[in-house]
């Protein structure tokens, strides 16, 4: 039996004091699931039960712990004292290659959480998988909606030929994205009681920023995309 | 005509966004202005305290971690400066709002509301038409 392939993303976080935080994300290519995540018991901000998710499916009598909490666990200790605004030299390496930007630990924690969130089996942001194979770090809110519409449409496509009703005016993506705000708002209220500083809160913040952005910019007929597709329409 | 739509435009309260992330900012802009105000963003602190005093907006959305001062000094700032005493502030943090509660309340500061991020947009764009229709 072959081995499964796995995709290694490498976020590392250089201080001017010299301070240096390392987090390796391994990822099943196959199914797009973290590797290696936390097992087991963790601190009470990570239950199920504890500011549960109001469209949460998962039962709190057979899912003790929140899977996406629990795998923040290390990080969220980790940058609990470290305010968001404070500058680092954040690097990162994925398989295709290597970036490096000096912005606010803010941006690089946001960047991390979001692979976090998509591949650590919460029913609701596993709907976003597919973007993690391309993760693209320190986006912007133009190329996140920009990513989101594409990777739905591309999806589509495939509903399309397997003969499903293909959903060509995003109407379900943007009640995802209603969904997924509601997750980052619990997911917020988490960090709040397990984190010092701000660091972590607002990571989710900025996620929550391209989580508002998407349905607003369709409902808007994705206005500010229109420019790039002139020599087509 | 031209000038009765700049007219109009001027009639509308124009509110300073001050947030770090340009991302928040931009979300925050997109909302305020959709409900038919005007907006300003600026990103930090200093620039805040000085673009308000020229600028005098009718309301301030003020981020409380931000670069070059932080959301409190610039609070403070704006308090002291006879142009700017007036204008209401509303704080948005990602800190607990109890702890900025508590912090307000030792500093005997009093912003007009504190929200916390993410932002609930419908509750917060409620809380500014109440400001204005108070005015």
């Amino acid at each position: 039996m072959s081995e499964k392939e796995i995709i290694e993303i490498v976020y590392e976080f250089l201080f001017d004091d010299g301070r240096k935080h390392s987090f390796s994300l391994r990822i099943d290519a196959e199914n797009l699931t973290l590797v290696g995540g936390r097992k087991g018991d963790g601190p009470v901000w990570t239950r199920l039960d504890y500011s549960k998710c109001p469209n949460c499916p998962l039962d709190a009598e057979k899912t003790e712990y929140c899977p996406l909490a629990l795998n923040l666990v290390d990080i969220i200790e980790e940058f609990s004292d470290i305010s968001s605004i404070e500058i680092a030299e954040i690097k990162v390496k994925t398989p295709e290659r290597n970036f490096s930007r000096r912005l606010p630990v803010q941006k690089g924690l946001s960047s991390i959480l979001g692979i976090y969130m998509t591949t650590s089996g919460c029913p609701i942001l596993s709907k976003l998988k597919p973007m993690v194979r391309y993760h693209l770090p320190f986006a912007s809110v133009e190329e996140t909606v920009f990513r989101a519409v594409s990777t739905y449409l591309t999806g589509q496509y495939f509903v399309m030929k397997k003969g499903g009703v293909p959903d060509w005016n995003l109407v379900k993506l943007m009640v995802n994205y209603g969904e997924i705000e509601k997750v980052n708002e619990m997911m917020a209220h988490r960090l709040r009681s397990a984190a010092k500083k701000d660091s972590s809160v607002n990571a989710v913040v900025i996620l929550d920023v391209f989580a508002k952005f998407v349905p607003l910019s369709i409902e808007l007929s994705l206005k500010k995309l229109n420019y790039l597709f002139t020599d087509i329409i | 005509m031209p000038n009765a739509s700049l007219k109009d435009m001027e009639d509308k309260p124009l509110i300073m966004i001050v947030d770090d992330d340009p991302g928040v900012n931009e979300l925050i802009k997109e909302y305020v202005e959709t409900s038919g105000y005007r907006t300003l963003c600026v990103f930090d602190g200093l620039q805040a305290v000085q673009v308000a005093g020229s600028r005098c907006p009718d309301l301030i959305l003020l981020d409380i971690n931000i670069p070059a001062g932080g959301g409190e000094k610039v609070y403070s700032r704006l308090k002291l400066m006879r142009h700017t005493t007036a204008i209401p502030i509303l704080f948005v943090t990602g800190e607990s709002p109890e702890r900025i509660a508590n912090m307000v309340r030792d500093k005997g500061m009093s912003p007009e509301d504190i929200f916390a991020k993410p932002i609930d947009f419908g509750v917060l764009l409620e809380r500014i038409k109440n400001i204005f229709s108070e005015k």
